[in-house]
């Protein structure tokens, strides 16, 4: 016998299945095999041990206190119900309503020829022909339509005995059952047509669904979306002109809601499939983004709320997929509808002074941006203003430097960046002066051209971020001003990658930030930036002298010089303001002696 | 045997009439003992009581397919396995992100600690199986925490013996080289 056979066979052993002439076998083996003694000793201990010790890490979990409620839910459903549930969501998936009447017909057959079945497939199998199903037979009326599981604080709640009908809630929370086993969870104010146990339409309000297996095709109709389960949670809430869709387990397929035969409502075009974490925002008149948790702080979020445990507070799960979508909309779709219009359901981007940066960029993102940066000049990036005013040292901030996360900033990844202008008909020639910094410099165009290309740094990576004024001068023969162009562009070394600026003291990325200093600034991220185009930076050293500069525009960057200047080493206090606005926000920087700043508070 | 018989009972009646105080008795006599071999496969205890719920809806359903070849506890397991397993085979095509409740150990890294006592030493030991895949941590907790034997795994499972055998080999050789030395069997 083998040892790894006689291995195998110890379990055997054990359990007192073998043989006698089997046994007899491996205990001879055994007594002259170290190794399988070995085994079999481990073996007994593990039988002795273990169940012992699985037994206390399992202790310490409670029952669910509705889990007889839930087990015997699933009781009532094979109770009769199980042929009609499959049939109905067969027709759903199915039928058209032309299909349907040819079904119909071939039912009408299967009764001529004597099968016996035309009553049940007509009556209970096509609900469609005669309105409702479920308020027809003996079974519907042992179990309701709707049954009120739990509620919490609820106000104005009316729920209908027979289906269809409209499920209304003023305030609260209720978790409801349908025939289907599909659990719904509202939170007021609410207002849902239940159309039959797998088709419910959500007018308003916000709506969470745990859905059994057994019911997958379950779908949630919005104005903007149809949202078909494929066994999960999800949440739906729904506003004056916007739809959100967030799972929290399993998956949904979204589709864009469409108007169909006699107003039927029928799939529009697909969205796609959300998994967990996963989502739909569509807002009227823009196409439906889809969002996902994909961030660390979402991640985080979605983490608290994420498969069953949503359940159990529907409203933080809902408020939190609202977050999340939020956060996603301002992250990723900044200045769209999909962040603006829905105010009303989430928070909205908030007018305080804290979050003024931008977060990250997502990982892919970095990667392409990291590809295409061999040499970058960009006209925008990131941070410096946004703590508090508790003085404490702020949070690590991610900076986002990409594309898509600047709501304003036009941003070139190249040094060499192409320049534009109209030229003007009266001018004979032309004056082009580039100011930094650290010095300026004059270019003269002695004819009609109407672009250039400048090189804005030679190495491939800028040796220092700037900000330049651009000026075009155009003259007349009579080298008298007849026009003038401007522009501003800045050269932020954090194009060229993701840049984590830990604002604390030693960290060391803003040891990077050495003598003169780019401070981006973006009224865009106030909700009220209407009347922001003027806004002001004041340069305050602790003890010495105070500056005030004007920022051109709501969004831009300000060069603030500190290298070969009078500032000096010390502390300097920042303010931002904007007019039209009533915050301020402000920031304190050190400048040691070496020429670094060393953090900001 | 007063076990037997009254497990026999709850089947008939389940079977029979499938009243719900038959349901209700299931989930008072197998809810807790499911529900904690659901937390020792599941990261969070939603999770877990989520399968056990699960599981138990699936029995109440699919009471008339349950022959009497194995316990009624034994037929209860299996389909807690088997749920957990389709849950597996989600999760590697749709990775969610978890907040363990429980704790977790880095993979291949052996577990490191003294023995401090019995409960530090079963969650070393929970999370090791945790680690291992799902066949494998199947067969390791209907062994080990369910007590049967390969035969009543095998059934359990719907698979032979010689694999019940093979996996709880591979099982314990991989939970040799996860556990600390003082708790490797």
């Amino acid at each position: 016998m083998k040892c790894k056979d006689c291995q195998l066979a110890c379990y055997d052993l054990i359990d007192r299945s073998l043989s006698t002439s089997a046994e007899a076998e491996v205990m001879a083996h055994v007594r002259g095999c170290p190794q399988c003694r070995a085994f079999l000793e481990a073996e007994g201990r593990r039988m002795r041990v273990w169940p012992r010790l699985l037994g206390v890490a399992a202790k310490g979990m409670s029952l669910p206190p509705d889990a007889s409620e839930r087990v015997f839910h699933a009781l009532e459903v094979s109770r009769g119900d199980g042929l009609r549930h499959r049939m109905m969501r067969w027709r759903e998936n199915r039928f058209s309503p032309a299909s349907f009447r040819w079904l119909a017909f071939a039912a009408s057959v299967l009764v001529a020829v004597g099968l016996g079945l035309g009553t049940c497939l007509t009556k209970d199998c096509f609900p469609g022909a005669k309105g409702n199903a479920w308020t027809e037979n003996a079974a519907d009326v042992a179990m309701p339509a709707i049954r009120v599981v739990n509620q919490k604080r609820t106000q104005g709640l009316d729920v209908p005995r027979t289906l269809p009908g409209l499920v209304t809630l003023e305030s609260g929370e209720v978790v409801v059952r349908l025939q289907t086993g599909v659990e719904l969870a509202l939170v007021g104010p609410a207002k849902v047509d239940v159309q039959n146990g797998l088709r419910v339409y959500l007018e308003q309000g916000q709506l969470l669904a745990r859905v059994p297996h057994w019911a997958t095709g379950f779908t949630v109709w919005t104005r903007e979306l149809e949202i078909r389960d494929l066994g999960t949670v999800f949440g739906v809430q729904v506003c004056e002109d916007a739809s959100d869709v967030f799972v929290f387990k399993g998956s949904v397929q979204v589709n864009e809601a469409g108007f169909g035969e006699w107003g039927r409502k029928t799939s529009g075009p697909g969205v796609g499939v959300c998994a967990a974490g996963e989502g739909v925002r569509a807002v009227s008149g823009e196409s439906p983004a889809k969002i996902a948790a994909d961030w660390p702080e979402a991640k985080r979020m979605f983490g608290t709320v994420q498969a069953g445990r949503a359940f159990h507070n529907p409203s933080k799960a809902l408020k939190t997929a609202s977050r999340i979508a939020d956060l996603w909309a301002e992250r990723y779709r900044p200045g769209s509808n999909l962040v603006a219009k829905k105010a009303g359901i989430g928070n909205g981007i908030p007018l305080e002074k804290t979050p003024w940066a931008r977060t990250s960029a997502p990982q892919q993102e970095v990667s392409d941006m990291n590809k295409s940066s061999v040499a970058a000049i960009v006209s925008a990036a990131a941070v410096v203003a946004g703590a508090g005013s508790s003085g404490a040292t702020s949070a690590p901030i991610q900076v986002d430097t990409s594309p898509g996360g600047s709501q304003h900033w036009h941003m070139v990844f190249t040094r060499d960046v192409a320049l534009r202008w109209d030229w003007n008909a009266a001018a004979t020639h032309a004056e082009l002066e580039i100011s930094g910094m650290d010095g300026s410099f004059t270019t003269n165009f002695t004819s009609v051209v109407s672009n250039c290309q400048w090189r804005a740094f030679s190495p491939d990576m800028p040796s220092a971020e700037d900000v330049y004024d651009l000026k075009m001068t155009f003259y007349n023969g009579s080298d008298v001003v007849v026009g003038v162009l401007t522009s501003r562009l800045a050269v932020v070394t954090a194009a060229f990658g993701r840049t984590v600026v830990v604002p604390a003291t030693a960290a060391s990325a803003w040891t990077k930030v050495r003598g003169n200093v780019v401070i981006p600034y973006d009224a865009g991220w106030v909700a009220a930036d209407a009347g922001v185009a003027n806004g002001r930076i004041v340069i305050a050293k602790a003890g010495g002298m105070t500056q005030t500069n004007a920022l051109s525009g709501a969004a831009g960057h300000f060069g603030w010089k500190l290298k070969n200047s009078d500032w000096g080493c010390g502390t300097f206090n920042l303010a931002l303001t904007f007019r039209g606005t009533e915050s301020e926000w402000d920031a304190t920087l050190m400048r040691s002696a070496d020429g670094t700043i060393l953090g900001v508070r | 045997m007063k076990s037997i018989s009254a497990s026999n009972e709850l089947v008939r009646r389940l079977k029979e009439k499938g009243d719900e105080g038959a349901v209700r008795l299931l989930v008072e006599r197998y809810g807790p003992r499911l529900l904690s071999a659901a937390a020792l496969l599941c990261r969070n205890s939603t999770d877990a009581q989520d399968l056990m719920i699960d599981t138990l809806q699936h029995a109440v359903r699919l009471i008339h397919t349950f022959q009497e070849r194995s316990s009624f506890f034994s037929w209860l397991y299996g389909i807690l396995f088997n749920l957990n397993r389709v849950i597996w085979r989600k999760r590697e095509r749709q990775p969610l992100i978890y907040t363990d409740d429980l704790p977790d150990v880095a993979a291949d890294e052996p577990l490191v600690g003294s023995r401090l006592d019995t409960e530090a030493d079963a969650a070393c030991l929970a999370a090791a199986v945790r680690q291992l895949s799902e066949p494998l941590q199947s067969v390791v907790l209907l062994r080990y925490y369910g007590e049967m034997s390969i035969e009543e795994v095998a059934v359990a499972l719907k698979i032979s013996p010689g694999t019940v055998k093979s996996r709880l080999f591979s099982a314990t050789a991989r939970l040799r080289k996860i556990l600390p030395e003082e708790m490797r069997p």
